[in-house]
């Protein structure tokens, strides 16, 4: 199933955008092993992930319908 | 309570139904402190003296420089090289002379953060690192008080409202989003990574507005939810923050804890290891954090570190092969039982300029006794 997912703060700046499609994942753990397998740069890096606008701390299996959103810490003030 | 001048001065947000006399006696008696007073400290600082907010605090040991004008709206060219609290002070003083200012011109630490904050009923956190923004976080879990966050990236701003309503079980904060505080870093600064001048202005006016709300009552206050702006499309979302079970064990339990916590890291003096346990390493690994492992003692020492086993790079070795070494995921460094680690930490830290490295407390022998303990 391919799943979109929207990027913000650095997470965008490294994939060079601020939404992208990842193929071929079940849930939210393939999503990201898809996503840093996709960009190295990210691998190691904190961020939540929001599932339907909502952020999950578990594994949830996922829908094509779904909208997902990986979002890191900003430090910046 | 309201005097006639204050009816006058405020009375384009006392006709304002929800808000009447009461919301702005409200105001009048509330105790705000803003740590930080930079991006966004500057706006938050202005509409909360503008609005009457009677007691302000400011916690700030910068000084003013030439590259923060562009942002800092308070500062004036002839305030270069002066401190931003006093600044701020004196400026926000002038703006309205009927409320009560109180400026530290000093660090937010470990040390000083439960006696300052202790004298505020709503904390706003404008700081500009991780170190600050858990050290704020933490203590105002612990005191129960709300904290105000923003922070921004490039074109983009979070804010949330964080332990509100105060001392409820659903009440959220930051560990609930990000348990961990990130390695020193892993994640850019303004400094590094520049920033639009107006976007600092955009959310600490947000801040300053959810500051106001809580202390009136009016309208829903961001708790439990953490809104995104992007200003460059002008998008905001909306996402819904739950507890995090992972998050409870993250903070400091007490606010004596709290002290012996590391919050900021100073490669320049190496002052500062950082320490993990065999039960947090284990924690963190179940919860699925990605680290590397380092053992720098002789092959074949006992005992075997099963689960850890990564690379082994003997004490005596180490410089030649340091590069060896991941600079992009935090790699937990261990011995026999600790000595060793804590010299190799040094080593890398002060001549290699590593900083993702983590000392494990005990060793190889504090990581299997734990590992017995709980099969």
């Amino acid at each position: 199933m391919n799943i979109k997912v929207k990027l913000f703060g650095e997470l965008a700046d490294i994939a060079g955008r601020h939404e992208l499609t990842l193929n071929d994942v079940q849930d939210i753990q393939s999503l990201r092993n898809k996503f840093s397998e996709a960009f190295p740069a990210a691998s190691g890096k904190q961020f939540l992930i929001a599932l339907n606008r909502k952020v999950v701390h578990h594994n949830p299996a996922l829908d094509a319908a779904d909208e997902v959103a990986f979002m890191p810490p900003f430090s910046g003030g | 309570m309201l005097t006639e001048k204050d009816k006058l001065r405020f009375s384009r947000q006392i006709q304002l139904p929800e808000m009447g006399e009461n919301g702005q006696a409200r105001l009048k008696q509330a105790r705000v402190l803003v740590i930080g007073a930079g991006g966004l400290g500057c706006p938050v600082l202005h509409y909360l003296a503008a609005a009457g907010v009677g007691t302000i605090g400011i916690v700030d040991d910068d000084l003013i420089e030439l590259s923060n004008l562009q942002r800092q709206v308070l500062y004036t060219e002839s305030d270069l090289g002066k401190p931003k609290a006093l600044v701020a002070a004196e400026r926000i003083q002038g703006f309205n002379s009927g409320i009560r200012i109180r400026a530290y011109a000093e660090r937010f630490l470990p040390v000083n953060a439960a006696e300052i904050a202790s004298e505020y009923e709503i904390v706003v956190d404008c700081s500009d690192n991780f170190g600050t923004r858990y050290l704020i976080n933490d203590v105002c879990t612990l005191l129960k008080l709300p904290m105000v966050y923003g922070s921004i990236h490039r074109y983009e701003g979070q804010v949330s409202v964080f332990n509100f309503p105060p001392g409820e079980l659903s009440a959220v904060n930051y560990r609930s989003l990000y348990p961990e505080m990130p390695v020193d870093n892993s994640v850019n600064t303004c400094e590094e990574t520049g920033v639009l001048g107006v976007l600092p202005g955009m959310i600490g006016t947000m801040q300053a507005g959810e500051v106001i709300k809580i202390i009136t009552g009016i309208g829903m206050p961001l708790s439990g939810k953490l809104l995104l702006l992007n200003s460059l499309s002008m998008q905001t979302n909306i996402l819904e923050i739950e507890n995090n079970p992972d998050a409870q064990f993250s903070w400091p339990q007490s606010l004596d804890e709290l002290k012996t916590r590391m919050y900021f890291s100073d490669c320049h003096t190496n002052s500062f290891m950082k320490e993990i346990t065999a039960e947090e390493l284990h924690r963190f690994l179940q919860s699925g954090k990605q680290y590397r492992f380092l053992d720098v003692r002789q092959p074949g020492e006992w005992p075997e570190a099963d689960g850890i086993i990564d690379l082994q790079i003997p004490l005596p070795l180490l410089e030649k092969e340091c590069d060896k070494i991941s600079r992009d995921v935090e790699v937990v460094v261990y011995c026999k039982s600790g000595d060793r680690s804590e010299k190799a930490i040094e080593i890398l830290s002060s001549k290699y300029q590593f900083d993702n490295l983590v000392k494990l407390k005990g060793g190889a022998e504090e990581w299997v006794n734990y590992i017995e303990s709980i099969e």
